[in-house]
């Protein structure tokens, strides 16, 4: 709000285009740090009450597992391939980032890495379709 | 329009083959895993096992029956099929796996009581199923999952929400890692004591008995003896075992208990290959110290019950002979 009021908040606005292919360390941890603060804000937005969005971030930050997500109403999910797919969109979205869409000109100019491209979007879809037998299902017997 | 719609078809087509590439791909990597999941699914479809006494069922099957007792007592080639959270309409799959690919046995014991009559509308840990999917299994498959025919139909979806497989497959073409399987010829015991769920459970029912209302008794009951019918016309030697349970189980399953024994008992009668050896009134029943729980020996139970049928099958089959 302070930056805002005094007219700074749109000082560090860049051209896309004019970052380097691959970030410098301080282009990364700037552009880390905007995304991590910008989260983290959204949890305050997202929660009913201070209390309980402090409890979130205090979930995020002390953790006995980071690669599952669990709460005491909903079954432990294993969530290790999000990083995966997280990394992959990251470096996706950082490719294209002077492109209105995802088909760069990098792969517009390259049929096969672009249905390679179209192929590999496609299982990522069908796999993380949501899958109701995975549930947990409790016997008796 | 005309040149993108065949484009799109083309493309479609393409993705469509490739996605069965990879589907095939997928499950033959899980097909040489020895994964605690596939190891006994994999010697069941390579025909690895050829017993000559083998034991189906639920979860009583698994932890009941060890096959190197009986091997000890009958000098026979055993091997326990027993699987978790399977009913007779679950059995079903195994059983047909199994003797399609394996030399049929000499004896086949399948263990009966309440819960392996209970109907089920879902496949229990479905992802043990999913490389051996095929057109014959289809039909079972399909009946226990609606979902089953979308899987055939749509090469991957089957590994939906399943990215875990994906890996373990990756794994079994590196020889990477695989979790190590805790049965020994499909038998897990246990060395568990008392475990108190069974108080639990008493406390919540709060001096009432099972409910068993949900059950279409009579279906389970056609159910049973159509699987019973179709191992009797392949020619094989059926022992029907109702497995030792806690006493004080016994009187909460009620009604249901003796019906559905003397159901077992009738059925059995019907057959000459049929035979139905009971266990509930057997001593082990009346002291915690050989269950864990109420439906379930440890491994000292286990040992004991195994020594005893197989005395009894001694015995029967000596008769016979």
């Amino acid at each position: 709000m302070p930056l805002l009021l005094l007219g700074k908040n749109r000082k560090h606005i860049v051209s896309l285009k004019d970052l380097k292919h691959v970030p410098d360390l301080k282009t990364l941890i700037n552009v880390f740090a905007t995304f991590t603060l910008t989260t983290f804000a959204w949890v305050f937005f997202r929660s009913n009450t201070i209390a309980d969005a402090i409890n979130y971030l205090k979930r995020i930050i002390v953790n006995s597992d980071y690669t599952s997500l669990s709460s005491n109403s909903t079954m432990n999910n294993t969530i290790w391939p999000l990083f995966i797919f997280i990394g992959f969109f990251i470096i996706v979205e950082w490719l294209n980032r002077d492109s209105e869409t995802v088909i760069s000109r990098f792969l517009l100019e390259r049929k096969f890495m672009r249905y390679s491209f179209y192929f590999l979007i496609l299982i990522l879809i069908i796999i993380n379709i949501n899958n109701e037998a995975s549930g947990f299902i409790y016997f008796q017997f | 329009m005309k040149s993108f719609l065949i484009k799109i078809v083309k493309l479609s087509v393409a993705f469509y083959a490739l996605l069965w590439l990879l589907q095939f791909v997928i499950d033959n990597g899980l097909k040489s895993s020895k994964d605690e999941m596939y190891y006994d699914w994999n010697k069941i479809y390579n025909g690895e096992i050829n017993a000559e006494i083998i034991f189906l069922g639920s979860s009583r099957t698994l932890k009941h029956y060890d096959p190197d007792i009986f091997e000890d007592k009958l000098n026979m080639i055993s091997y326990n099929l027993g699987a978790n959270g399977a009913p007779f309409d679950i059995q079903v799959i195994k059983r047909k796996a199994y003797l399609k690919n394996n030399k049929k046995p000499n004896l086949m014991v399948l263990n009966v009581d309440i819960g392996s009559l209970l109907s089920t509308n879902e496949l229990y840990k479905k992802e043990q199923y999913l490389p051996y999917y095929s057109f014959d299994n289809f039909k079972d498959l399909k009946s226990l999952d609606e979902n089953v025919i979308f899987e055939y139909v749509f090469p991957m979806l089957k590994y939906r929400d399943n990215f875990d497989l994906i890996v373990l497959s990756a794994n079994a073409y590196f020889n990477t890692y695989h979790s190590k399987v805790k049965t020994n010829k499909g038998y897990h015991g246990s060395h568990q004591s008392w475990n108190g769920e069974f108080e639990k459970q008493k406390k919540e029912l709060n001096g009432n008995k099972f409910d068993y209302s949900h059950v279409d008794y009579k279906d389970r009951v056609t159910f049973f003896k159509k699987t019973i019918k179709e191992i009797d016309d392949a020619n094989t030697e059926v022992l029907l075992v109702w497995a030792p349970e806690y006493f004080e189980r016994q009187y909460l399953e009620g009604d249901m208990f003796i019906k559905s024994k003397k159901m077992f008992k009738t059925v059995s009668n019907e057959y000459d290959r049929v035979r139905f050896i009971d266990f509930t009134n057997d001593n082990i029943c009346n002291s915690k110290t050989y269950f864990y729980d109420s439906y379930h020996l440890n491994k000292k139970g286990a040992s004991i019950f195994s020594s005893q049928l197989s005395d009894s099958i001694t015995k029967y089959y000596r008769n016979q002979k």
